[in-house]
């Protein structure tokens, strides 16, 4: 087939198009045939994207599940990890009061006095660029004088002193805090649940004095 | 075909706009009214506690906190026999009485009391559930009484205050009302700063009682309340409480005020009083004394302590120096008529101005003063802080009383100038004092150094804008000159503490009749003002002692200030004296 075959029938025939002419093999088999695919194959994947499809939509309902779990579990933590934040937080209270009453200028000198301490007399100072005593070093009284206490504090009230016998001060005002700490916090708790924190444990750790372990403290030179 | 498309496609839009519509409406508009709904009507609903501030000495220390206290409501309806595991972890059978005892052992009161209270309310109401047994305790006895493990006994918790060192500076800090406002002093001052501000929550319970998660919404942030920070010590304040109640006893006095000032700051670093209020148990004292403190609302003639003040404006003015030469009998009598004395007898002394003072003469204040323009004079005094209240408006704060000298008759006209006639608070002698010892520049009084919020901000910080009221040569000269009084004056032997030079000036004023005529007989008040250190002064310290009985001189206070002052000079470090007192000649 030549292009002046193609033309001289273009030309004597207005409509029949100017696009080259199929190949013999071409015509032979038709303009349209058939692709040769195996039927099987091409149903496989639709099966594949499908079980995808419905997993993504059964691990989500699980993750769910699970999840809700978690967070109802949470609930119940939370719930009673603020029980227990209330009952820390009384203590804290009870503690710092203690703390601020016996802190008071009034306990401290009371304190002082019944342990015999004096309060010192004039300051001297030492310059240390001369080695000069600045001030007149005088020893202060050796008995302590008998004083009553006479700035009032009602806080005070039923706070023994150091030095008399019985109940220490510091148990005086924090008294009950502890045996009846564990009741109230267990009465709290959620039935079935278990306190996961420690609380529980060091409240019963937490009665008589600190003992003193490593080196004593002692300033810091420069 | 495309008409009936584009229609169905319109439509589609109208309603999905309409549903858009209706979903911003109830999602962003009408949100928080709906939730709110939603809450109040599923919900649980709680108070978060906005906590009162704390006031706080200059150091930290708490001087009132807010705490809370736990009431205990009994329902009468069932409060009968209940089971409960005792101790031992059997169960066992507690009845109402036995319960009661329990609760009474513990708080002191009386179960008899309770037991009528429970039979009063199921009289008015046989299904009553409310009756307070037990008010306001503190955490250990609520430790003690929930343990008893009453069912039909539930505790309320409400915030209280206090204030852990009790009469401390009592009287500065005040106390509340029984609503949890301020009443007195800065609580009463501060009170807006320092409230707090409640806020509520809501949650949604489970069957079982525990918040649904995600359920919480706070309907309402509470607003804690800021820590009012003053310039007060409470150890020194101690000191000076302690010491004065001692003195006061000891002179069958009535009261007593001491108050120390930072000379170079004008801030009141202590303002001890006798009786003062303590707070927890504001009955405790007499009337009089529950109400803000005396060194602001308690106005006195100030007397010989004024003399300084009147020395200042001749020295300012160049009218005398400390060597102005004067005569002075015993007794003098005004062009008038009206007669002057001293104190006490003596002859006729050949006296300088430095002696005036140191003797505290009358008579040679009244000669020395009495050609100075009374003008010239009135106008010092108002500039050292005489008849206006001091910067701290402190409440219920005085103004004394300073009359215009064209009001002043032939007597106050030479009163004046030794301190009678004329009417000031202790906060205010503190002021003018401070001007003298700050080389002359007035920097007004503060007890506050502000209100802390809670976002660490700062408000309510006092304005300090100095003033100069006299030269810093005229201060110099007048705390020589009142050194005077602590080096050769009658009470230098009490008055002296080693190694420091200390200008003081000693005062006994009479108590002005409730009529204004004359002077209560008998009646006095004792006072010392001192500098020190005279070459750098850096705190001032006023003692005044009400009424004493035993001693009714200037010297009855002077030991005491002699205390004072050593505690201040010893609490503050403050280094010795490293020049020699100045000895101004008294007599020529």
């Amino acid at each position: 087939m030549s292009m002046n075959t193609t033309a001289v029938i273009a030309e004597g025939n207005p409509w029949v198009s100017d696009l080259p002419q199929p190949r013999p093999e071409e015509r032979r088999r038709g303009l349209l045939a058939p692709v040769e695919t195996p039927v099987g194959r091409r149903q496989r994947p639709k099966l594949f994207y499908g079980a995808v499809a419905v997993g993504t939509v059964l691990l989500i309902v699980a993750a769910q599940l699970v999840l809700s779990i978690l967070v109802s579990n949470g609930a119940y933590r939370v719930s009673s990890l603020q029980a227990e934040q209330k009952q820390l937080s009384r203590d804290y209270q009870a503690a710092s009061e203690a703390a601020q009453k016996l802190s008071s200028p009034q306990n401290l000198a009371a304190n002082a006095a019944a342990l015999g301490m004096v309060s010192g007399g004039s300051p001297v100072y030492l310059r240390l660029s001369d080695g000069k005593v600045i001030g007149e070093p005088a020893p202060t009284s050796t008995t302590a004088p008998d004083k009553k206490q006479l700035v009032p504090n009602q806080l005070l009230t039923g706070v023994p002193l150091v030095t008399q016998k019985g109940e220490k001060p510091s148990q005086a005002v924090t008294d009950a805090a502890t045996p009846s700490a564990s009741k109230t916090e267990a009465s709290q708790q959620t039935p079935g649940k278990k306190s996961t924190t420690p609380a529980a444990k060091s409240k019963t750790e937490s009665t008589g004095p600190v003992a003193w372990d490593g080196p004593l403290p002692s300033p810091d030179t420069h | 075909m495309r008409r009936r498309t584009s229609f169905a496609f319109v439509v589609v839009l109208a309603i999905v706009a309409s549903l858009v519509y209706k979903l911003v409406d109830i999602q962003v508009v009408d949100a928080k009214a709906l939730d709110a709904e939603a809450a109040a009507h599923r919900g649980t609903v709680i108070t978060t506690y906005g906590a009162r501030g704390e006031i706080v000495a200059a150091d930290g220390t708490v001087l009132a906190g807010s705490v809370l206290r736990y009431d205990f409501i009994a329902s009468p309806k069932d409060a009968s026999t209940f089971e409960r595991t005792s101790k031992s972890g059997k169960s066992e059978k507690v009845t109402r009485a036995e319960a009661l005892k329990e609760l009474a052992a513990i708080t002191g009161d009386s179960a008899a009391g309770y037991e009528k209270q429970i039979k009063a309310a199921l009289k008015e109401n046989p299904d009553s559930q409310y009756a307070p047994l037990v008010k306001s305790v503190d955490v250990p006895t609520y430790e003690k009484i929930q343990a008893l493990d009453i069912p039909w006994l539930a505790p309320v918790s409400h915030p209280a205050r206090t204030y852990p060192d009790g009469a401390v500076a009592g009287n500065v800090v005040g106390y509340v009302n029984s609503d949890g406002e301020g009443a007195e002093g800065l609580e009463q001052k501060y009170q807006q700063c320092l409230a707090g501000e409640d806020g509520e929550e809501t949650y949604q319970r489970s069957e079982d009682g525990v918040p649904i998660p995600g359920s919480t919404k706070v309907t309402k942030a509470a607003k804690q309340g800021g820590t009012l920070v003053t310039t007060l010590d409470a150890d020194l304040t101690w000191f000076l409480d302690q010491n004065l109640a001692e003195t006061v006893k000891d002179l069958g006095a009535q009261f007593g005020q001491i108050s120390v000032v930072d000379v170079k700051t004008g801030e009141i670093k202590a303002a001890a009083q006798y009786p003062s209020v303590d707070p927890n148990n504001v009955d405790g004292v007499p009337a009089e004394y529950r109400s803000t403190a005396m060194l602001f609302s308690n106005m006195y003639e100030p007397g010989s302590t004024f003399k300084a003040l009147s020395a200042a404006a001749m020295i300012d003015t160049g009218y005398a120096t400390p060597n102005s030469h004067v005569v002075v009998p015993y007794e003098f009598t005004t062009p008038n008529g009206a007669k002057i004395y001293d104190a006490e007898y003596h002859a006729t002394e050949n006296m300088t101005l430095t002696g005036v003072l140191m003797n505290s003469s009358n008579v040679g204040m009244s000669l020395l003063g009495q050609n100075m323009s009374d003008e010239v004079r009135y106008e010092y005094y108002k500039k050292f802080g005489i008849g206006t209240p001091t910067a701290v408006d402190f409440p219920a704060e005085q103004s004394g009383i300073l009359a215009k000298p064209s009001s002043w008759d032939d007597l106050t006209k030479y009163t004046t100038l030794f301190g009678q006639g004329v009417s000031a608070t202790q906060a205010q002698m503190l002021q003018a004092y401070q001007a003298l010892a700050n080389g002359g520049v007035k920097v007004p009084l503060s007890i506050v150094k502000g209100c802390k919020l809670s976002d660490g901000t700062m408000i309510d910080v006092p304005k300090k804008t100095s003033t100069r009221v006299v030269k810093a040569s005229t201060s110099k000269t007048v705390l020589d000159m009142l050194e005077s009084v602590v080096q050769q004056g009658e009470n230098s032997s009490v008055l002296k503490t080693p190694g420091y030079r200390i200008a003081a000036k000693t005062g006994t004023a009479q108590e002005p009749n409730e009529n204004g005529v004359g002077y209560k007989e008998g009646v006095y008040y004792v006072s010392v003002m001192g500098v020190a250190p005279v070459d750098d002064p850096q705190y001032l310290v006023s003692v005044n002692i009400g009424y004493p009985t035993k001693i009714k001189m200037s010297s009855a206070a002077a030991p005491l200030f002699h205390t004072v002052m050593s505690q201040v000079l010893k609490t503050y470090r403050v280094a010795p004296s490293k020049s020699a007192p100045s000895m101004l000649s008294p007599y020529f």
